[in-house]
């Protein structure tokens, strides 16, 4: 299969992030991802996406486009939305070490994002769109054209 | 999604709910609005079976953290405003897990999740039906 890049491009609304996770689902087995870096990335995307529309767009109508970038062994996932400008690596982690009924009852989503990727890039691009990058390392197979004429394993 | 519930008598008298499918922004709040109604129906001990629950965003952690509030007695917090304010508490939980809610074979990357935000610490988890309900008093 190609090694290319494979976009989608969902509704802000909540019902659509089974879309979004089934879709990618289906990309991370075709790229050869393991269970165990697939089901991370789920998890991010998810929050990433519930995050941008509950509190990007506020429940105002858009899209988000996910763009999935194989890059050598490591997996690049942008997501890019017209919501207001924001910087989610900039949010400070919550605090986790609070009795229960102490604590916020939110916040985890960007917590469980970073714990399950090794690194996020936010930039805003030249038409003033947010661009989140979640970066997986060493998660991808190596591509069978990357296999001839080298040592066997 | 779908949430099944089951009523147990013995050893103590123990609600079982049984969330089933994936748990995301999109439909966490049925969680809450069924563990309201159970509260008001009575139910103090509550058993969540999470074996069939096979995606759990984070906002399952918001309606899992609700619900037990509400079973412990606790005011709920507003999902959409947050909880701002610390409150003085007549009375504490003390550390580690509450004895109301308790949760059933989460897979393991829920059970991860529990971890990673903290939750764990504050739920008796179980991967034995039997096990879980003897232990609630």
């Amino acid at each position: 299969m190609s090694r290319g890049d494979l976009a989608l491009s969902i509704a802000a609304d909540l019902n659509e992030l089974e879309t979004m996770r089934q879709f990618f689902e289906a990309l991370a087995l075709q790229l050869g991802l393991d269970r165990e870096p697939t089901l991370d990335l789920l998890v991010a995307l998810n929050e990433v996406a519930t995050n941008v529309i509950l509190h990007g767009y506020h429940g105002a109508s858009g899209t988000i486009d996910l763009l999935v970038r194989p890059s050598g062994p490591d997996l690049l996932i942008t997501i890019c939305d017209h919501a207001p400008l924001f910087d989610p690596t900039t949010v400070p982690p919550p605090r986790i070490d609070l009795p229960l009924e102490l604590r916020q009852p939110g916040g985890m989503g960007l917590l469980l994002t970073r714990h399950y990727t090794d690194e996020l890039r936010y930039r805003v691009t030249p038409d003033g769109r947010n661009e989140l990058t979640l970066v997986k390392r060493g998660v991808l197979p190596p591509h069978p054209k990357e296999h001839q004429g080298g040592a066997e394993d | 999604m779908e949430l099944k519930t089951e009523q147990v008598t013995a050893p103590v008298p123990v609600t079982i709910l049984s969330v089933v499918g994936k748990l995301d922004a999109s439909n966490y709040e049925q969680v809450i609005a069924h563990g309201k109604a159970l509260h008001a129906e009575g139910a103090r001990r509550l058993l969540i079976d999470l074996s069939d629950l096979s995606f759990m965003g984070s906002s399952g952690i918001v309606a899992l953290h609700t619900v037990t509030l509400l079973m412990l007695g606790e005011p709920a917090p507003e999902p959409e405003s947050g909880w701002s304010a610390l409150r003085a508490l007549d009375h504490s939980h003390g550390p580690g897990p509450q004895a109301a809610v308790k949760l059933l074979s989460p897979q393991p990357k829920i059970a991860d999740m529990l971890a990673v935000t903290g939750m764990d610490t504050y739920y008796q988890i179980f991967a034995d039906r039997e096990a879980a309900l003897a232990s609630f008093v």
